[in-house]
């Protein structure tokens, strides 16, 4: 079953947070997942992580 | 009865000589964004420049079947995917057939259990050399894929086409793919004594 903002909301953003850093979410979903994350600190420290993790990798060695 | 006239063909000479130069000039400004994916795809700097020269060798050959107005950079970077895998770069083990535990925040959770909770400090564990080492071992299916997304920062639809490949096996690997970096990340900066 598709996880939902409403009923499991942390999972929910796990699932959608690699998606949200390749800006692949419709305007919708992406509306929700920063919502979620303005509120979880949570949820944010690991977007923070996740994105700070693609930079790295990201950079030119 | 022929149409041409004696100056046709000087024109359309020197027309295909301009198209020509002008495809070159465009094709090499895009080299740095090019050699950053190859760079990220093979493991040496030797072998990412000799995947650029032949990649650029064939782009020049071939220009005449490149499509002006369309996404050039997209276009070099399937020539250079498809010579490394004609290279036979592929690694012979099967990806597929490991099991895969780790969670999407598996080399965050690894960090905070060594007492590294500061998220935006990534660098303060890892080096380049540890991401160049993680992504070698990545197998080339899934490496193909996160290179193009994560570091050449192509949309779902464009790695798709660059690689003739369905969107949702570009979405498959790409999950795959990192959490198998993000283990072998894990593997270089914490080890096992967590």
């Amino acid at each position: 079953m598709a996880l939902s903002f409403e009923a499991d909301p942390c999972a929910k953003c796990e699932e959608v947070l690699q998606p949200y850093l390749d800006r692949e979410l419709s305007d919708a979903e992406r509306a929700e997942a920063e919502k979620h994350l303005d509120e979880c600190s949570y949820c944010r420290k690991r977007y923070r992580f996740e994105a700070e993790l693609r930079r790295f990798v990201r950079r030119r060695p | 009865m022929s149409e041409t006239t004696p100056e046709a063909e000087p024109r359309k000479l020197a027309e295909e000589a301009r198209d020509r130069v002008r495809f070159e000039e465009e094709a090499l400004a895009l080299a740095d964004q090019v050699y950053r994916v190859a760079r990220r795809l093979v493991s040496t700097r030797e072998e990412a420049e000799d995947l650029m020269q032949e990649t650029y060798a064939r782009a020049f050959r071939s220009w005449r079947s490149y499509q002006p107005g369309t996404n050039l950079r997209a276009w070099l970077l399937r020539i250079l995917t498809n010579l490394n895998i004609d290279r036979g770069r592929r690694v012979q083990r099967s990806p597929d057939m490991q099991p895969l535990e780790e969670g999407d925040y598996f080399l965050y959770n690894k960090l905070e259990e060594a007492g590294e909770t500061d998220e935006e400090r990534v660098d303060r564990r890892l080096s380049q050399d540890d991401a160049v080492a993680a992504l070698s071992e990545v197998p080339h299916d899934f490496r193909d894929v996160l290179v193009l997304v994560d570091i050449g920062d192509f949309s779902y639809a464009d790695a798709a086409q660059i690689l003739d490949i369905p969107i949702g096996t570009v979405m498959s690997r790409l999950h795959r793919g990192r959490r198998i970096l993000k283990r072998e990340l894990a593997d270089r900066t914490v080890g096992s004594n967590v």
